[in-house]
């Protein structure tokens, strides 16, 4: 208790105002006086009194120290000097601390950024009642309805089944219409998923009955967004696609199903669902069996894995009448939910680490340079008594000083860069949204600043003191010892080793975006604008809507400076449609239909997006009602008829059957870089989609065209919304963005990694060349070129460069493999790119160490052997 | 300078708060001359050697001081036993009684 006061007191007193020291000598003063004035009345002489009392007294200077000592805590006093002293020196080398901080800052900041980033997409688990038993259930990533209900019946390994497909909704009524992405859902999901509502229910068993399924449950931020967070919301009727359904629940915030790119009936990105029906299942949904339109959720039995579900669902499925080539799928939710994005988002976790190590190489390198150079000063301070521990205080306080500097600017570099990251993250990373700045990684990161900082900052004062101080005094300067200028060549090296990694690895991510981004596409992107428009069923029929839109295209075709104008119920790479099985009618192998994607076009179609015929016809106005016709893409002809030349005139089995009146060029329309699939194509006038995109060629500047294509729209209906205005162009840079995310991060961190790694080499030869001018001076006076000083500099930063580069190869070939399921149309052991990179990073340490060399040419020899 | 004998401090202060139990209020110099004359010069310590332990105990709460006037009008620094130092000579006398006796009997046998 009192040790504490007294400390508490101590630490006051360290602040406290310098008056105490008057105080202190005046109170020895009247002491003196007082002792004196008795000596004097003892009968000495005055010179005698003064003189007995100080003697008395003791020394003076000696208790004044001790009581100052003791009245502040001194380490404090001292930290509060180092502090300062820290301040002035760096504004005294202001590059150096710009360099140090920054590097720190960043290299914190971009850690704790990503990490934060993976946490909220990878780490965190999902908000469901034991999440590890739920999965997906897909073959080829759809089920049909049947095959549900065949597995539901069947399947011993899983508990509970349910379907889902993606849905939208028009909300019209009160303010703007608006388009609501939503989902179809078995009635049973919640219970599945072992989540309550926040407000009101979840369906209940009977609802998925056609004619009961008007009802919906809304999500938190459609609530709060639309409806104000209205407590009476339950019980109110809405209009969506026309018809009313009546509010029964409210989801909690963060419900999000289904959810993940690899999560829906349909392949491709979807905004998370708002609102949720219950499946009630149509007379043909539920017995067709080549209808791929769902998503399946179970709940596996406690206990058994995905792989048992797995081989149970696929012997089910063969012994009923499936082929003996047919396999299912069973992902963890999980998996399923982070899908693709968990690679890319490890890699670069693992890319960002790399640099914030190199950063902390880079500080280390910085401050052991600016240690040394200290060593005749920290020598002086030794030789004058002060102790290796107060010595180390000081280096330690300053590298404190730094990091702390680092980690203030590091907070918002972190906090910039996960907003940053959120904004320009592809479409379809899962819950990316809930990135924040995480704590424990900011923590981690800064301790590793830390740590680095403080090592190198005590470093310096360790090796100097531990040889006795006369030692250092004579040899200061001019001959450094081996040990720390190895200890810094050493970090240099691992520098350019791991920025090589990196430079690599960004290599062949650049590759990989590059040869992506010009694969033929089997379409002309170019002046192309599209935009998505969405008929429900309950406001328009059938024909209506198919003769809607043919006004609607017939009319926009009219508009000035539109040269085509046609309509398609899927946009190429914007999702995918719905899989046929298609079979045939000559060679009707019911075992071995084709799985083709269906699309259904207006006439114009492949004119306006530039596809090529390879043989018959277009649809024109003619194919309607009548005669079914459809077009086949290359590959889907051929695999139906391999070897016929010319399958035009031949018909599908169906009924009734259809006639293949074309066949158009392949395309990459399910992803630039998926395999090509098969396409069926057929004419709006036979199969009309309520949700569709309007596709128009124009002569110019497609974005021109965007209000007068939205003022036909309105004109025809003033309630429609309007989604998704893109030039095609944008849609394919869109499809691709995740490649350029990658390319252009690893990128950065590469980019960042060779800064760094040109400022520790410039840094170790600068050093190099200042410790040697007297040595150089020597050789020059007698008679060594300047070139040769010019070769002996450059030899020692390519000896560094070399040895790092050489190291960094081999890690980088042994790393390489991890990326390989990120790379397109490149080896993991391209030697052009691994090369390449080595060349580039040589080049780098060239020019940081040109400076250097300059300098040292420059020197003049006279001035040198004078120099101190 | 290091505080290296702790148990000279102690016997010092508990000097200190005996005294100043014993004359009131007093400044340093009073103080410094009273342990003078009870050890009859048996303790040469120097003077200024109090001070510190003057400043231990005020910032450990068992002494308060103030500026005053002294006997002669000279202004200097007065202490005064607080309740706290008056418990802590309470126990530290206490203490020391215990030792003497213990000490006390060793040499006696």
């Amino acid at each position: 208790m009192n040790l504490l006061r007294r400390t508490w007191k101590r630490l006051i007193g360290t602040f406290a105002n310098p008056r105490r020291d008057d105080e202190m000598a005046e109170e020895i003063e009247a002491h003196l006086q007082m002792q004196t004035e008795d000596n004097l009345r003892r009968g000495m002489s005055p010179q005698e009194a003064r003189r007995a009392a100080a003697l008395k007294f003791g020394g003076i200077e000696s208790v004044k120290e001790s009581y100052r000592d003791q009245r502040g805590l001194p380490w404090v006093a001292a930290f509060g000097q180092d502090v300062r002293y820290a301040v002035r020196s760096m504004r005294k080398s202001p590059e150096f601390a710009a360099a140090a901080i920054l590097s720190l800052a960043l290299g914190i900041g971009a850690t704790t950024a990503i990490f934060s980033v993976a946490d909220s997409v990878l780490l965190r688990s999902l908000p469901y009642a034991q999440a590890d038993r739920l999965a997906t259930v897909s073959s080829d990533g759809a089920v049909t309805a049947p095959l549900c209900e065949l597995f539901r019946r069947e399947a011993r390994s899983i508990e509970q089944a349910a379907l889902f497909t993606n849905w939208s909704f028009n909300l019209a009524g009160q303010g703007e219409p608006e388009r609501i992405p939503a989902a179809r859902v078995s009635a049973g999901i919640f219970r599945l998923l072992g989540v309550t509502p926040e407000l009101g229910r979840t369906f209940t068993a009977g609802e998925d009955q056609t004619g009961r399924e008007n009802v919906v449950l809304i999500g938190d931020g459609l609530w709060k967004r639309r409806f104000g967070g209205d407590p009476n919301i339950l019980g109110r009727t809405l209009l969506l696609n026309g018809a009313p359904h009546t509010v029964i629940g409210v989801m909690p915030p963060g419900f999000r199903f289904p959810e993940g790119p690899e999560h829906h009936a349909t392949v491709g990105p979807f905004p998370p669902a708002e609102m949720w029906r219950p499946m009630a299942l149509l007379g043909w949904e539920r017995t067709c069996d080549q209808c791929w339109n769902f998503g399946m959720l179970v709940r596996q039995r406690r206990g058994v894995s995905t792989r048992d579900t797995a081989a149970e669902l696929t012997s089910i499925l063969r012994i009923h009448g499936g082929s003996p080539t047919d396999v299912i799928t069973v992902r963890n939710l999980q998996d399923a939910v982070v899908g693709q994005a968990r690679t890319p988002i490890l890699i670069l976790f693992g890319a960002v680490t790399l640099a914030l190590m190199i950063a902390c190489l880079n500080v280390a390198n910085l401050l052991l340079a600016r240690g040394l150079r200290r060593r005749e000063e920290i020598a002086i301070r030794l030789a004058l008594g002060a102790t290796r521990a107060r010595v180390a205080q000081q280096g330690f306080t300053e590298a404190l000083t730094l990091a702390f500097c680092a980690a203030g600017l590091a907070l918002p570099v972190a906090w910039i860069s996960v907003r940053g990251l959120v904004a320009i993250a592809p479409a379809g990373i899962p819950r990316i949204a809930a990135a924040a700045v995480d704590a424990r990684m900011f923590g981690f990161a800064l301790s590793l600043a830390l740590l680095t900082a403080v090592l190198s900052g005590i470093a310096p004062a360790l090796l100097t003191a531990r040889r006795a101080p006369g030692e250092a005094l004579k040899t200061s300067g001019r001959t450094a010892t081996a040990a720390p200028s190895r200890l810094r060549a050493t970090l240099v090296v691992s520098e350019f080793a791991l920025s090589l990694v990196l430079l690599v690895g960004s290599g062949l991510l650049a590759r990989s975006f590059l040869t992506v981004s010009r694969i033929p596409l089997g379409f002309h992107a170019e002046n192309v604008l599209t935009m998505q428009l969405s008929l429900p069923d309950a406001r328009y029929e059938e024909h209506r809507r198919a003769a809607l839109i043919e006004r609607l295209i017939s009319n926009c075709s009219a508009l000035p400076g539109v040269s085509v104008a046609a309509a398609t119920s899927t946009l190429p790479l914007t999702g995918e449609s719905e899989g046929w099985g298609i079979i045939a009618e000559d060679n009707p192998d019911h075992e071995h239909y084709t799985m083709a994607r269906a699309r259904a076009i207006t006439p114009g179609y492949f004119r306006a997006l530039g596809i090529r015929m390879r043989a018959g016809r277009e649809f024109n106005d003619n194919d309607r009602g009548g005669q079914a016709v459809a077009i086949l893409s290359e590959s889907a002809a051929r695999r139906l008829w391999p070897g016929v030349a010319d399958p035009v005139g031949r018909r599908l089995l169906h009924k009734p059957p259809i006639t293949v009146v074309g066949i158009v060029d392949d395309t990459h329309a399910s992803g630039v870089d998926a395999e090509v699939r098969p396409y069926v194509y057929v004419p709006f006038r036979q199969f009309a989609p309520p949700e569709f995109a309007v596709v128009v060629r124009s002569a110019a500047s497609p974005l021109a065209l965007v209000n007068p294509v939205k003022t036909e729209i309105w004109r025809i209906d003033k309630d429609q919304p309007i989604t998704h205005i893109a030039t095609m162009r944008q849609v394919v840079a869109d499809s691709i963005a995740p490649r350029r995310f990658q390319a252009t991060l690893m990128t950065l961190f590469a980019a960042f990694a060779m800064v760094l790694a040109a400022i520790g080499i410039y840094g170790v030869l600068s050093y190099a060349v200042a410790l040697h001018t007297q040595e150089i001076g020597i050789r020059m006076a007698l008679g060594a070129s300047r070139l040769s000083v010019v070769a002996g500099v450059l030899k020692q930063a390519s000896i560094l460069a070399i040895a790092g580069t050489t190291l960094g190869l081999v890690a980088a070939f042994r790393l390489a493999p991890l990326l390989g399921s990120l790379l397109y149309g490149v080896e993991v052991t391209d030697y052009s790119i691994f090369l390449g990179c080595a060349v580039l990073l040589l080049g780098v340490a060239l020019v940081a160490s040109v400076i250097p060399a300059r300098r040292a040419a420059r020197l003049d020899p006279i001035a040198c052997l004078r120099y101190e | 300078m290091k505080e290296k004998n702790d148990v000279w401090q102690g016997t010092l202060a508990l000097m200190v708060l005996q005294s100043l139990e014993a004359l009131g209020p007093q400044h340093g110099y009073g103080i410094a001359r009273r342990i003078e004359q009870i050890s009859e010069d048996l303790l040469s310590i120097n003077q200024g050697t109090l001070y510190p332990v003057l400043l231990k105990l005020e910032q450990e709460g068992a002494i308060r001081s103030e500026w005053g006037v002294s006997e002669n009008h000279r202004r200097a620094k007065f202490y005064r036993l607080t309740r706290a130092g008056r418990k802590q000579l309470e126990s530290d006398s206490r203490q020391w009684q215990q030792t003497i006796d213990v000490v006390a009997r060793f040499l006696l046998w």
